[in-house]
């Protein structure tokens, strides 16, 4: 019996032992005094860990060119290259899988050098125009990769996470490589002040997950990665999955980093830097007292996560749940993460 | 009720800010948010008890006084994003007393009778075979584990802090006891 139907099995059999209670708890707390506590301050954590505000480009411009003038030296370089040296097919060794939301994927031979470069997407394909990146070490590549993907707007203040998934039969050079590529990118980016936030996995590829992947019209890697979300979250339903699909890898981290505000992070993912959002957890807050016309002493207490939209939209929000004082109704409201706008409102109670 | 999202489609954390939520509106007296509370965990705080007890009339107990004791201490919780660690420690300390009352209202002899007979005492309480196979097959610590892990979704990490036991030996258990329940769950298909 797989594990899945067992667990289910598990639960249900407790579920449905469980009596009702509810009606003799209500009567018991009726008769029972509440323990009056010290005046505790009810904030709930803000949960934007790993999160900065309004980067100012300050030397991005220059590296832009800089970035330009390498791209153009690959295209030229690498024509001569291949006019000039012969030799065997070489055997794919590693893929490595980038996603911002242009997908990219590249595959290596022992040396680490591309043997293939491939679109996964069409945003892909405007990243990869004009680059021959066939024969080109893989640190080249990655820097003609991010600078292309920066010079075409895929990677930008508000858009400054990338998700690498890596895939050899050696695990030992899996996480070497982890390690290296996360490197190389951070140096690149480093360069230009600019802040990124970048997660590193390795990943093994069978038919169930190309399928998948494929239905959703995503990557492998952006695939294994929403897998862990859905068990880091304690399952998720298909239709949340999808929903998580197409967000990007800037918001699914948004979302996935909240897992581990405060605690330890338990993950074998290498997840480093910062992610942008320009409106914080705090001004998200204060938004919704003033549409709701009141101040900042009556809020009681009140927490703010990331959750995707709910309008149709393929994007997270702030999600806000707000109680105030004098009023027994919890209030729940999205706001826009750029723009502060208040989008929806629940109420409940 | 419970907004946007309904009690059986969230888990994880976002299930434990709507249970902070939840303890916030009972710490100003509300007791409608009982009810909610009791939906949203009621099997959870109930599956500990019956895989700690082995009992239904016991757990039932412990469940109501675990949720009585929440209302009580409600104002006294500090959200930090980890209510059912707090309510398990509530539930612990009331299963260790319901214990202790157990034991010293028993006399000695007829105690030890009974754990020669635990095989089969759950017979007449739990109508459920699979459950009922669960709680007569695995031991205590088997029970205790599959219960936070598989009900509660807690982390194995999480359920070591908790039973103040080595990850180690939680991890070990909980494979243990998932080979033995796979292992009847086969048993069952096959004799059918």
């Amino acid at each position: 019996m797989k594990k899945r139907t067992l667990k289910k099995m598990i639960f249900d059999s407790f579920k449905a032992d469980t009596p009702d209670l509810r009606c003799s708890l209500m009567d018991s707390c009726e008769k029972e005094p509440q323990e009056s506590a010290p005046q505790i301050s009810m904030d709930f954590p803000i949960v934007n860990r790993c999160v900065n505000f309004r980067i100012v480009f300050n030397r991005a411009t220059a590296v832009i060119a800089g970035i330009a003038i390498l791209l153009f030296g690959i295209f030229i370089g690498n024509y001569m290259y291949r006019d000039t040296v012969t030799s065997a097919d070489p055997t794919t060794e590693t893929v490595v899988y980038f996603d911002v939301n242009p997908s990219v994927e590249l595959r290596m031979d022992e040396k680490n050098e591309v043997v293939e470069c491939l679109a996964g997407n069409d945003d892909a394909k405007v990243v990869l125009a004009g680059l021959k990146l066939e024969g080109v070490d893989m640190n080249t590549a990655l820097t003609a990769i991010v600078g292309s993907m920066y010079v075409n707007g895929y990677l930008a203040e508000y858009s400054n996470s990338i998700l690498i998934s890596v895939e050899t039969n050696d695990n030992e050079k899996t996480a070497v490589l982890l390690n290296d590529i996360t490197a190389k990118i951070n140096t690149v980016f480093e360069k230009s002040d600019m802040e990124c936030s970048i997660i590193a996995q390795s990943v093994k590829v069978d038919e169930n997950l190309k399928q998948r992947a494929e239905e959703k019209g995503i990557s492998v890697g952006k695939m294994h990665f929403l897998d862990k979300m859905a068990k880091g979250f304690g399952g998720l339903s298909e239709d949340a999955i999808n929903k998580l699909s197409e967000l990007s890898i800037r918001d699914l981290n948004l979302i996935y980093l909240q897992k581990y505000d405060g605690e330890e992070n338990s993950s074998e993912d290498l997840i480093s830097g910062t992610v942008n959002v320009a409106i914080s957890a705090d001004e998200a807050k204060n938004a919704v007292i003033e549409e709701m016309g009141k101040a900042s002493d009556d809020v009681e207490c009140y927490r703010t996560f990331f959750l995707p939209s709910r309008n149709g939209e393929s994007k997270v929000v702030y999600v806000v749940v707000i109680m105030f004082y004098d009023d027994p109704s919890v209030y729940k409201y999205e706001v826009d993460c750029q723009t502060g706008e208040v989008v929806s409102m629940h109420r409940d109670g | 009720m419970l907004s946007v999202f309904t009690p059986t489609e969230i888990k994880g954390w976002q299930r434990d800010a709507w249970v902070e939520k939840l303890i916030a509106r009972m710490s100003r007296g509300e007791i409608s948010a009982m009810g909610d509370l009791y939906e949203l965990i009621g099997t959870d705080v109930y599956a500990f008890a019956l895989s700690k007890t082995a009992s239904r009339e016991d757990s039932e107990d412990i469940t109501h006084d675990t949720f009585v004791q929440i209302w009580k201490n409600a104002s006294r919780y500090t959200p930090m994003g980890k209510p059912l660690a707090w309510i398990f420690t509530i539930e612990i300390n009331l299963i260790r007393k319901q214990i202790n009352r157990t034991r010293k209202s028993v006399p000695f002899d007829e105690a030890i009778e009974t754990e020669i007979d635990s095989e089969d005492f759950t017979e007449n309480m739990i109508s459920d075979d699979f459950l009922r196979h669960m709680l007569n097959c695995l031991s205590e610590e088997e029970r205790e584990i599959i219960s936070l892990h598989i009900v509660s979704g807690l982390k194995h990490r999480e359920i070591s802090k908790l039973l103040k036991k080595p990850l180690s030996t939680v991890l070990s258990k909980y494979s243990r006891a998932i080979k033995k329940l796979q292992n009847y769950a086969k048993e069952r298909e096959e004799s059918k």
